[in-house]
């Protein structure tokens, strides 16, 4: 075979790689604007909003190249080459929106901080903890070259308990110096996985890279593992089988509350925890969880569970489901509560995290994206509403584009403001009486 | 006058290109040494951005101007394609760099995606540099380009 030939075939190859290209980012835009309930498709729609930005500037490259390729088989068929910039540089520009999308997101914010602490609320962080904090709420090497990861000490695999054929281990982030003299002041935060309350699994599944973030700050992160529901299905998200049985959300909130109780007795003085200052954090089944523990810490249905010597000073909820009657109502969730919202309304009515708000809770602040089409913006804003509607902040950070688990990938257009308005709601919350 | 325009406008892009990439390269070899949270790499941030911009305008605009035909033409031709194909694979490289170093907190998995990250930015930087050094070079070299 002739040079000639060998390169005439290596462009006609590249050419059908250009086409595919195309055709699979008609798909991938489509996840990123529109709703497909297709499996496949939402499990995409968690990763590609993240990743918009790359596959702007890789359909631009596309296009240039099938540019090139085209001009030297059709010289005279200019249209194709028209069909193909157009075509090609709509796509760019329809990838980039959740990256132009940044200003509204960060808009959103500051009208919520400045609702909730006044207009004035950064003068209440010393210049000297704003220093260890982010600086601006977005920069673009950090979105193309990834979030620097902060040095902490790390221990995995902590038992906290073992009963009725699980097991449960935490992991532990915190400084490496004296936490007091930064501005976590080794104030707790306990955080909560995701996964349909099913699936799911501490550190790989829950921001391994903010937890470390947080620990630099001078936090006391507490990954922690809980009794996952086995209802015999498979998912792609990692699980181990000994976190998984025949288990309720009492259940969950009762491991949880026994996590506390360890805390108290046992974790605090090896990590010099602030008991003082606890913060709850989780995603999705695990923001519905944070949200009852936060908000029914207090409530005599879970009278007991918890321990005493904690001060809970915030919580953040993030993507969290809200109602018990809608999201437990079908197979196999329904197995999470025993009985129906008519056989059992006490139950359902307190797993409604809204409905456990009232005047003695604490702060919280809620991520929600809007294009999240497992969990929808009326949870949040129900949320919201009950705690405001009781005299308590809540600030609801909306993220236009934004799909469910957008906070996974530490560095994307939605996670880098909200983790410079996080750590500021941390700091300001640790400070309030 | 009108038959120069082209050919001053893709000297004076691939002179700000080298620029570009130049800064971009040394500010990347300064937040590779100390990465932390600096209004400083905020503006490596928009040099990146407008480096890439640079390189994509370049690759753009010149095959129109290129006269194949000629050794020069062809030698900007073939980089070409090869700064493209190199762009593609440094940009996936990139981002299964930045999941890597997002899910996977050590090991070998860990330093790859670290590596990944590097390599990807600095293959785009220095090719950059290379790519448009050859064409403010040949710019003047008449048989090399269909100005007219």
């Amino acid at each position: 075979m002739t040079k000639f030939k060998k390169i005439n075939i290596l462009k006609v190859i590249l050419i059908n790689i250009c086409i595919l290209t195309f055709i699979v980012g008609i798909y991938f835009t489509a996840i990123v604007l529109f709703k497909i309930p297709t499996s496949l498709a939402i499990t995409l729609s968690y990763f590609l909003s993240q990743i918009s930005g790359f596959l702007t500037i890789l359909y631009i490259l596309t296009t240039i190249l099938l540019l090139k390729l085209l001009s030297t088989r059709y010289k005279k068929k200019t249209w194709i080459s028209k069909i193909v910039l157009i075509f090609g540089f709509s796509l760019a520009l329809l990838n980039s929106l959740p990256l132009i999308s940044t200003p509204f997101s960060i808009q959103n914010a500051e009208n919520e901080f400045n609702l909730a602490y006044g207009s004035d609320w950064r003068s209440t962080i010393p210049n000297q903890v704003e220093s260890y904090m982010s600086p601006t709420q977005f920069n673009l090497y950090g979105y193309f070259l990834g979030f620097p990861i902060k040095d902490c000490n790390v221990d995995v695999d902590v038992l906290y308990y073992e009963n009725d054929g699980l097991r449960l281990y935490f992991d532990a982030y915190y400084p490496k110096g004296d936490g007091s003299k930064l501005p976590g002041n080794n104030s707790v935060i306990i955080k909560i996985h995701g996964g349909s309350w099913q699936y799911g699994d501490k550190s790989l599944g829950n921001v391994l890279v903010l937890n470390k973030y947080l620990a630099a700050q001078g936090y006391v992160v507490f990954d922690i593992q809980y009794g996952l529901l086995d209802a015999g299905g498979s998912s792609f998200i990692p699980t181990p089988d000994y976190v998984r049985g025949n288990v309720t959300l009492s259940d969950m909130i009762y491991q949880i509350g026994n996590f506390t109780k360890r805390l108290e007795n046992e974790y605090a003085p090896i990590y010099k925890a602030n008991l003082n200052s606890v913060f709850i954090m989780g995603g999705s089944a695990g923001g519905h969880l944070t949200a009852v523990c936060g908000l029914g810490y207090n409530d005599p249905y879970f009278a007991g569970n918890f321990s005493n010597a904690l001060n809970i000073k915030g919580i953040v909820p993030i993507y969290p489901p809200n109602f018990a009657a809608r999201y437990f109502d079908d197979e196999p969730l329904t197995r999470l509560i025993p009985g129906d919202p008519l056989s059992n309304p006490t139950a359902y009515a307190k797993f409604t995290p809204s409905n456990l708000a009232d005047a003695g809770d604490p702060p919280a602040l809620i991520f929600q994206g809007l294009r999240d089409d497992l969990v929808s913006l009326d949870n949040a804003e129900t949320i919201k509403s009950a705690l405001n509607n009781n005299g308590i902040n809540c600030l609801l950070l909306t993220f236009p584009f934004a799909a469910h688990a957008s906070d996974l990938i530490v560095g994307n257009s939605f996670s880098q403001v909200w983790v410079y308005y996080l750590e500021r709601f941390l700091y300001i919350s640790q400070q309030s009486s | 006058m009108i038959i120069k325009k082209p050919q001053t406008i893709v000297k004076q892009v691939s002179k700000i290109s080298i620029f570009l990439n130049i800064i971009t390269s040394s500010l990347g070899i300064l937040y590779l040494i100390m990465p932390s949270p600096s209004i400083l790499y905020d503006i490596f941030g928009i040099f990146m951005i407008f480096t890439w911009s640079s390189d994509l305008l370049i690759l753009f605009t010149i095959d129109k101007f290129l006269n194949k035909s000629s050794i020069i033409g062809k030698k900007i031709n073939r980089h070409s394609y090869f700064f493209i194909m190199s762009f593609i694979f440094c940009i996936i490289m990139i981002v299964f760099g930045i999941i890597f170093t997002n899910f996977i907190i050590s090991g070998f998995l860990a330093i790859l995606g670290s590596l990944m990250i590097i390599s990807g930015f600095f293959i785009i930087a220095i090719y950059g540099i290379y790519y448009s050094l050859l064409i403010f070079s040949n710019n003047d070299i008449k048989e090399g380009w269909n100005f007219d």
